[in-house]
């Protein structure tokens, strides 16, 4: 899986499918291009949530940055389409949540689809006026590390997630910021012995 | 497993990345097991819950303990609408 996605480029379209981002996450705190990585291609992510505001610097090398912690988040702005599908894998060692952010409109407005490895629970979660609502929950069973895929999608008014092929599953129907064409990824560190190997990427944004 | 549809309170979590989240009050009294699933079927608009009835309609894949321990439990017990077998 992680060959076939690397093998992925930006604008390129595959079978009908485009690809809107291919975020290989081999960009350095201080803004270097790590050699020898993936090139990244599509949008700079916006960092909407990042509390120091210096940029992609959450995953490095598709690692997470031990730099305390942090709920940073990147926001892929303006994708042109409304409509799309989110693919990364995650290697878990830790607790770290990961964390897909659909339709987002603003900090206060946005889709969030979360898995945590900790309790093994799918999360998809509105935000509308700064108020958070879960509407669905899944629960996994022997997930509480390893490597798996994690996919989410948006289609007309049904947004759902998926880890790990189906082992959890989540889908709610909503009209709510059904035009947002903003998508992102965060995660939640708690950086020490708990997250300690938590990895990700690379993340993949395809229309439809 | 089964399919089931009952009223329940909403209540709140603290979920992925520390949020507080409105969350099903059920799911708080019987956390879901490995396998169990939930779902809002009532769609209320999240920056518009009504306190008062603080009451709504959620659809559980549940195992036959859970259900069982609903069924047992007083505060759903009469608010499961109904029940099948998947």
């Amino acid at each position: 899986m992680t060959m076939h996605l690397a093998s992925l480029g930006a604008g390129k379209k595959t079978s009908g499918t485009t690809t809107l981002v291919h975020d290989a996450f081999n960009t350095a705190a201080n803004g270097t291009v790590l050699s020898g990585e993936t090139p990244t291609t599509g949008p700079t992510p916006h960092p909407v949530f990042n509390p120091d505001g210096t940029g992609e610097f959450f995953i490095l090398n598709g690692t997470a940055d031990p730099g305390g912690n942090q709920f940073p988040c990147d926001i892929y702005q303006s994708l042109g389409q409304s409509d799309v599908t989110m693919t990364s894998f995650a290697h878990w060692n830790g607790d770290c949540d990961l964390t897909f952010i659909l339709r987002f409109q603003d900090v206060n407005n946005y889709w969030s689809a979360s898995y945590d490895p900790g309790s093994e629970t799918l999360y998809l979660i509105e935000t509308l006026a700064a108020s958070n609502t879960t509407r669905a929950t899944s629960v996994a069973s022997g997930h509480t590390s390893g490597s798996y895929t994690f996919s989410s999608q948006t289609s007309g008014t049904t947004l759902s997630a998926n880890m790990d092929s189906g082992a959890a599953t989540v889908s709610y129907s909503s009209s709510d910021l059904q035009s947002a064409q903003s998508f992102g990824i965060a995660a939640a560190f708690n950086f020490g012995a708990a997250s300690g190997g938590d990895a990700f990427g690379p993340l993949i944004i395809t229309h439809p | 497993m089964n399919r089931i549809r009952l009223l329940t309170p909403w209540g709140t979590k603290t979920t992925g990345r520390g949020k507080v989240s409105n969350f099903p009050q059920v799911l708080l009294d019987h956390p879901p097991l490995a396998g169990e699933s939930y779902r809002d079927v009532t769609g209320q608009p999240s920056g518009n819950l009504p306190p008062s009835p603080n009451v709504y309609t959620v659809e559980l894949v549940c195992t036959d303990a859970t259900l069982s321990a609903l069924q047992a439990d007083a505060n759903y017990a009469p608010g499961i609408l109904w029940s099948e077998p998947t």
